[in-house]
């Protein structure tokens, strides 16, 4: 049964600094401005239902789903609306549209309770999405169209330096049980499995003793990228999920930690997703977890962490093999943001050295997880050759960035792929639209 | 607080595994061979050593200079590829051949490929044959290694003239003591005799997981069990199976010049046929060729098929089916 998916690479893992730290909320100081994208989910924009000058409550619905692959807003904060049709700094195209709020100075604990009773409603409602960083709407996998089996809570959190799953793992075990049985129900599923990594030894006795038999747990090696979601479904059931096809065709839809958890607080406590926790770690004085709003800027949550230790090179947001850039810090939390690794003047030694020649020692083919040749698809995708990246299955590449970290020359292989991939997409788009 | 933020591409952590340490690791792995060929053949082998790599970086610094191409010598390979010619000669060899050989190694196998990566031939073989048949006289004239007793043509050299002046049968041919093929007193090139600094090594890269056991292993495979089933079916005609192993260029062959990244396959399913056919045309130009050893014009042969293997035999990807 404990299969492991194919190739993959060692990263060193950088979690100490931060995995002792206990989850802490951080506060929210009256006239704090906040800035809450539309954005934060695969799919349409959310849709504004607030108007300049409102005033508005923790938990409310600011703006709502505008499709069915879309997500619902709610307000992080008591506070007042300033505008509804801001631009603000996003990670992603560097802007998106958003809305302003202000803090008010009566913060408390308490919510607008959601008022939905059935699960995938509740979610629907609650606008929970993908929280590892997919940001895909949740409520759209809790309504597959074919009968999974299997409920996979991903738990692996393989990314170098992130701690917030594992710290939610070890401190809120209860009540992640009891959300990941409460979806075992609703889809009256056989099996949860909760797949993790090694290096959170305390988070897998912590599930064992409180889940029982209830909940299966499986500790994986820790290797990178197990936390991906056809890696690890083929890590813990030993199942491929076939090419152009959904786990759920092949009995499973895997959850995230925290998305798990977004849900338990949705049904349970009637709370839309309007928090999450954040890794705050690498050049900061002391890395903690904390518990943030979203809208808040990032630059509030490194200031939590004692500001940065020395002058910031880069801000990275995610894990340092996937994350994107900061181009600035008043970029808000979003749903997907699950790190904040700050890179400092002086711990980055050397800039990346430039690309040098391929020397095929198939370093990267040795690492692709999706058993794809990196070398082989470099090469077509510099002379632009479609029909060939279309055979050696460039659509496949799940963009996790293990040939870059092992090329010797250092090529820019996934950002070329990532590069490939849009420009099929969009070729294919033009395509359907008459062209 | 910086107010601006270096923008990178993810990700945005390197193994710290570079071309060149690679490269110094290759290098390191051929120190007990190198040393070896001091041992066995003195001084001259260690400044034959110096000759061709001070030569190969001389001539790749040049056609970068003539061609405005960036600096290459960093990357390591024109070093390595010398120390690979090097250990192809013997030791008698003048120095100007050497030189000649670094020249073909370098400037023509290599450089107008477009550099490291581009060629399609292993630079270093290339350069061993152009020598072995424009100079067959100073490529075959061995000196007698300072300790045995054995002088003049290799083993495989000798066999071949020994089987063909005796009506196709070895009896009566001196076979050498395998212990001394098996620590390098024997006649040879300076770094093909000593079967087991260049299994240290191969066994060293290996662990390192630097290069893979394929190659290596279907070669050496290969070779023991065509030498094997040949003497099976017609005994007293050749040399034993494990004299074949360990004489000639097969264990550097196949360690150091048929595991060359550049030249040799991408795949697993591509290594095997490629370690198999490199083996079966070895067994051929040994057995049945007008030259006594055919490694490395069975590895060059194999590297004209590499393209060839990288292009059919795709690996299955992540959820293809099996």
């Amino acid at each position: 049964m404990n299969s492991k998916f194919f190739r993959g690479v060692h990263p060193p893992d950088m979690k100490k600094s931060s995995n002792a730290a206990p989850i802490e909320a951080i506060e929210v100081q009256a006239g704090m401005n906040f800035f809450i994208p539309l954005t934060q989910h695969t799919g349409i924009p959310a849709r504004p239902v607030v108007k300049k000058g409102q005033i508005v409550r923790t938990g409310e619905l600011i703006a709502e789903a505008a499709g069915f692959i879309s997500a619902n807003i709610h307000s992080p904060v008591n506070g007042v609306i300033n505008a509804a049709d801001v631009f603000a700094d996003y990670p992603m195209n560097t802007r998106a549209q958003a809305i302003s709020l202000t803090a008010s100075d009566n913060q408390n604990t308490d919510f607008v309770p959601l008022k939905e009773d059935l699960l995938v409603n509740t979610v629907k409602a609650a606008g929970i999405v993908g929280m590892g960083g997919a940001m895909f709407p949740s409520h759209i996998k809790l309504s597959p169209q074919k009968k999974p089996d299997i409920l996979i809570v991903n738990g692996a959190e393989c990314e170098p330096y992130l701690t917030c799953d594992h710290r939610l793992m070890l401190e809120r075990t209860p009540e992640l049980i009891r959300g990941a049985l409460t979806i075992k129900e609703s889809l009256k599923l056989k099996r949860v499995i909760m797949g993790t990594e090694a290096n959170k030894a305390d988070a897998v006795n912590a599930l064992r003793t409180t889940g029982q038999n209830r909940i299966e747990v499986i500790s994986l090696p820790v290797k990178y990228p197990q936390g991906g979601e056809r890696q690890l479904i083929k890590s813990i059931t030993g199942k491929e999920v076939p090419e152009g096809k959904l786990p759920v065709d092949v009995g499973v839809i895997v959850h995230n930690v925290s998305t798990v958890l977004a849900v338990h607080d949705a049904v349970y406590m009637h709370k839309p997703l309007t928090h999450r926790v954040v890794t705050v770690t690498g050049g900061v004085k002391k890395p903690k977890n904390i518990l943030a709003p979203i809208g808040m800027p990032i630059s509030c949550l490194i200031d939590a962490c004692g500001g940065p230790d020395g002058d910031i090179e880069k801000v990275v947001l995610g894990g340092p093999m996937t994350g994107i850039c900061a181009h600035s810090l008043n970029i808000p939390v979003y749903k997907g943001l699950n790190g904040i690794v700050v890179y400092l003047k002086d711990a980055v030694k050397r800039k990346t050295p430039s690309p040098r020649p391929c020397i095929r020692c198939a370093r990267c083919v040795r690492a692709c997880p999706a058993g794809l040749s990196p070398v082989t698809l470099e090469n077509f995708a510099a002379k632009e050759m479609y029909k060939e990246l279309a055979v050696w299955k460039l659509m496949d590449c799940i963009e996790c960035g293990a040939c870059n970290y092992v090329c010797p020359s250092f090529r820019h292989l996934k950002n070329i792929f990532r590069l490939s991939k849009k420009k099929i997409a969009v070729t294919a788009a033009e395509g359907k639209n008459g062209g | 607080m910086a107010d601006k933020l270096l923008l990178s591409v993810s990700p945005h952590i390197h193994s710290g595994v570079t071309s060149r340490k690679l490269m110094r690791m290759v290098y390191l792995s051929l120190l007990p061979a190198i040393a070896v060929s001091g041992a066995v053949f003195g001084m001259k082998a260690v400044f034959l050593h110096l000759i061709t790599i001070f030569s190969c970086v001389v001539f790749e610094s040049l056609f970068n200079r003539i061609t405005g191409r960036p600096d290459s010598i960093s990357d390591g390979s024109a070093v390595l590829t010398g120390t690979l010619l090097a250990m192809s000669l013997p030791v008698s060899v003048p120095l100007w051949i050497a030189v000649t050989g670094s020249f073909v190694s370098i400037v023509i196998a290599k450089m107008v490929f477009g550099g490291l990566g581009g060629n399609p031939f292993n630079p270093a073989l290339v350069g061993r044959i152009f020598l072995l048949i424009s100079f067959p006289v100073q490529m075959t004239a061995f000196a007698a290694p300072s300790i045995d007793a054995m002088s003049g043509a290799t083993v495989l050299g000798a066999a071949k003239t020994y089987i063909q002046s005796n009506d196709g049968s070895i009896d009566g041919f001196q076979i050498p003591e395998l212990w001394n093929l098996f620590t390098g007193f024997t006649t040879g090139s300076l770094g093909e005799t000593s079967v087991i600094a260049i299994l240290a090594g191969g066994i060293f890269l290996m662990c390192m997981r630097i290069i893979s056991w394929h190659i290596p292993v279907t070669f050496i495979g290969t070779v023991f069990l065509l030498t094997f089933g040949h003497i099976m079916a017609h005994p007293g005609t050749i040399l034993p199976p494990l004299v074949h192993l360990m004489s000639g260029g097969l264990m550097l062959g196949a360690f150091y010049m048929a595991t060359d990244y550049v030249t040799s396959p991408l795949y697993t399913k591509g290594k095997l046929i490629f370690g198999a056919g490199c083996g079966v045309i070895t067994v051929v130009i040994r057995l049945y060729g007008g030259y006594p050893e055919g490694v490395a014009f069975a590895i060059l042969i194999m590297n004209a098929v590499t393209p060839l293997l990288d292009r059919y035999l795709r690996p299955k990807a992540y959820g293809e089916g099996r």
